[in-house]
């Protein structure tokens, strides 16, 4: 479903990414962990369309994935990381607004929306300016827009960051469900928890590209240590490499 | 800490803050800002100063009667201000006492809430006469240098005036505290920015429509007299701008038994609004707070939206949203509109003169129609692609393609904005009466030139990358808002350089009883035609390449 080779990205003064290499099947839940800058979000904002690499190849659904393709990004939906959204749309309009720009027929996106907002739990502020929402419900919105769209690839970046235990059970929970219907996800956090509830892999990014990869029946098997030690290991290993 | 110096703090965090935004700006912008203001103030004060001289020196009136029409002038521009500065209070006092975001931390901490309610109020008092203040100076400067009598005549003019800043402002802070008692804070503060908006228009063409220009067209005191009376209106004796003025014409005359009257009135006013603010204070403060910061309901509209497919749909219907949801923003479209009433009053008391005039008038006509819309653009087109904000994520990261949302914003901003350009020309072509070979001129001078110039406002506005909370002051005083106002200033004034030829020739020949020299026009206004074309197309190129740069 998602496959990235070498891709490198470099800003002025830093690489982000020194050769990234994924593979990602359909239905699979593949969560990133990795020190502050070491080129998660990078990662997410390259196949969101957001920034072009410098090299590298990357296919979504066995295409070439290039961002100039408007039914290339059609099959991917992206929560930000900083909940960014336009502040004088209600939280209707804005969803409206997000499934407009998917082509998302009239009669499916009523019942979604309904779905979601209801689900999500924050069905009040559906008309309400979102300038005065409160980040978490920012993110609910940010959630319920990308979910409503159906994405063959969900990206998310620390989406459940600032919103509540129970609806973020729920999102968890819904998650498993797009995997199910054979969405791919791809999470970046930095929750160790969250990881380990809802990944069926795990790539521990260090310095623009995956140092380590497990899988959900390594961590979860009681002679493995535990993913905290998984990630300390890599990262302290690398870091010593390094030095 | 002692007292003192714990109600320093406020002060001292206030000034930190005004500090700190200062630094955040480019260093250049405060210096220019400050020019600009120098320049303005300047050229208010020269006004001042010459209008009140002139009122001073006119022979054919007597002594007593220059002081009356002092007086009546100082009535006048007192009323406005009072308008401006009670408004100002009343939507400060919405966003200082109720919205301000140091409120909630301010009032859980130990400190006393009377000290934080004295803190807002002088705060409010402040900001609300500051700028009314300081283009207040320039009258006052004038009316004292030609008016005042004997040592006591400045300070008694600052008293009276410092009293009727205070009676104003504390007016406006009384009202804007009792408002939230029956109409929403957060409803209630757009709508008061438009009002106030709505208002100072109107008494901008209200002065326009009583024609002071008679004023100077006659020596007759008749004429004169008859002018003032349109400004007498009945209860004024009620209000603190009457009294300011006869305060001040007491002044000027040396009759200080009527000075002290009209300042001990004054004096009253204030007691009796400090006193009432701080009566309702515990009464209505705390309470109004609390509904405030617990109503966080707002629905603008509860209609479901018939979303049709298709991105341009979608971000044309945005784009609406967002235009009628900024006041600060289309309440801009008020003034313009006065401002072009005005105008067009202005062509028509243009007083009959030499038969060129009229086409003098129309070449100039073409170039103030064009700097409309330059304004516009600067205010508008400018502004509205860093104005998306980070909200901007979800276009890009959207299978809409990327010009969608560019092509949405210029077929929302351009043509209105041509047409308005046009139609400012056409009405001064209309009023003035001429042929239709200044008709053409105008249409094919300006079709071109407001397509270029709004073009021109996206490619700039599209250099400032987004961020949030911009407002669209901030984003013209950039690097590239400025670039933006002085290349169209050039090249508007370029442009209609270009004119002056051929319609110079046209105009010659035709006094002449030659035939017209349709060679001349046709290579001067073709190469025109051709020349802007190619810049539109470049520029409407670079705005795509700027475009696609974003999110980069």
């Amino acid at each position: 479903m998602l496959k990235m080779e070498s891709v490198v990205k470099r800003y002025p003064g830093r690489t982000a990414l020194s050769g990234m290499s994924l593979d990602v099947s359909p239905g699979e839940i593949y969560v990133l962990l990795g020190p502050n800058g070491a080129g998660k979000t990078t990662t997410l904002r390259i196949l969101a369309g957001l920034t072009d690499c410098d090299s590298g190849v990357i296919h979504v659904a066995g295409e070439l994935y290039r961002r100039e393709d408007p039914q290339c990004r059609r099959r991917v939906a992206y929560v930000p990381d900083q909940p960014f959204l336009y502040s004088r749309l209600t939280g209707e309009e804005h969803a409206q607004f997000y499934a407009d720009l998917y082509g998302i027929p009239e009669t499916e996106r009523r019942s979604r929306l309904d779905f979601f907002f209801n689900h999500l739990e924050f069905s009040e502020y559906r008309h309400e300016l979102v300038e005065h929402f409160s980040t978490g419900t920012r993110q609910k919105l940010l959630l319920t827009q990308a979910l409503m769209v159906q994405p063959q690839l969900l990206l998310l970046d620390e989406p459940l960051v600032s919103v509540d235990p129970l609806v973020s059970r729920k999102v968890k929970a819904r998650l498993r469900k797009e995997a199910r219907r054979g969405a791919t996800v791809l999470f970046a956090t930095h929750l160790l928890s969250l990881a380990a509830d809802v990944a069926d892999r795990i790539g521990i990014i260090v310095n623009g590209a995956i140092q380590r990869e497990i899988t959900a029946s390594t961590w979860r098997s009681p002679e493995s240590p535990d993913l905290e030690e998984w990630y300390a290991r890599t990262v302290e290993a690398h870091e010593i490499l390094e030095d | 800490m002692p007292a003192p110096l714990r109600r320093m703090r406020y002060w001292k965090t206030k000034i930190r803050r005004l500090r700190n935004g200062l630094k955040r700006t480019s260093p250049g912008k405060p210096a220019a800002l400050l020019f600009v203001g120098v320049v303005i103030l300047g050229a208010m004060t020269w006004g001042g100063m010459r209008l009140f001289g002139a009122l001073a020196r006119t022979g054919d009136f007597p002594d007593y009667f220059r002081v009356f029409l002092a007086e009546k002038i100082m009535f006048m521009i007192g009323m406005v201000l009072f308008a401006m500065i009670m408004l100002s209070a009343m939507i400060t006092t919405l966003s200082q006492f109720f919205l301000a975001e140091d409120i909630p931390l301010l009032l859980s901490t130990p400190l006393p809430h009377g000290r934080l309610f004295r803190w807002k109020i002088m705060d409010t008092l402040i900001s609300s006469t500051a700028m009314a203040t300081l283009f207040a100076l320039p009258v006052l400067l004038g009316y004292t240098a030609h008016f005042c009598r004997g040592p006591a005549g400045i300070p008694s003019i600052i008293l009276v005036f410092s009293l009727f800043l205070g009676v104003a402002a504390l007016s406006g802070i009384t009202l804007g505290m009792l408002l939230p008692l029956f109409i929403s804070i957060r409803r209630l503060q757009p709508a008061l920015s438009v009002a106030g908006i709505f208002m100072i228009s109107g008494v901008v063409i209200l002065l326009r429509m009583a024609q002071p220009e008679r004023l100077f067209g006659t020596g007759a005191i008749d004429d004169v007299i008859r002018y003032m009376r349109d400004f007498d209106i009945t209860g004024a004796s009620g209000t603190p701008f009457y009294w300011l003025s006869r305060a001040m014409g007491a002044a000027s005359a040396g009759e200080w038994d009527r000075f002290f009257l009209a300042a001990g009135i004054l004096v009253f006013m204030l007691a009796f609004t400090l006193c009432f603010l701080f009566l309702i204070r515990w009464r209505l403060y705390l309470p109004l707070l609390d509904k405030v910061r617990s109503s966080r309901r707002f629905s603008p509209s509860r209609r479901r939206g018939s979303f049709r497919r298709g991105f341009l749909h979608a971000f044309l219907r945005k784009e609406i949203l967002f235009f009628i949801r900024s006041p600060d923003q289309w309440s801009q479209l008020i003034i313009i509109i006065a401002i072009t009433i005005v105008f067009i009053l202005n062509i028509r008391a243009i007083p009959g003169g030499p038969a060129g005039m009229g086409i003098v008038t129309a070449f100039l006509n073409m170039g103030m129609a064009a700097f409309v819309v330059a304004g516009l653009n600067s205010r508008f087109a400018f502004p509205s692609m860093p104005m998306e904000g980070d909200g901007v994520i979800h276009v890009l990261a959207s299978p809409a393609p990327r010009e969608a949302l560019l092509r949405a914003k210029m077929l929302l901003y351009i043509p209105p904005q041509i047409v308005l350009g046009l139609g400012i020309y056409l009405a001064g072509f209309l009023i003035l009466e001429l042929d239709t070979f200044m008709f053409w001129t105008g249409l094919i001078y300006l079709l071109p030139a407001l397509i270029f110039l709004s073009l021109l406002a996206f490619r700039y506005g599209l250099e400032v990358l987004p961020g949030p909370n911009e407002s669209p002051e901030n984003i013209l005083l950039s690097r590239a808002g400025i670039t933006f106002m002085l290349f169209s200033l050039g090249f508007i004034v370029f442009t209609l350089a270009l004119f002056v030829h051929p319609i110079a020739v046209y105009y010659l020949r035709k006094v002449r009883g030659l035939a017209p020299p349709w060679g001349i026009v046709s290579a001067w206004y073709g190469g025109y035609g051709i020349a802007v074309f190619l810049l539109c197309v470049q520029t409407l190129r670079k705005c795509h390449n700027l475009w696609r740069q974003w999110g980069d």
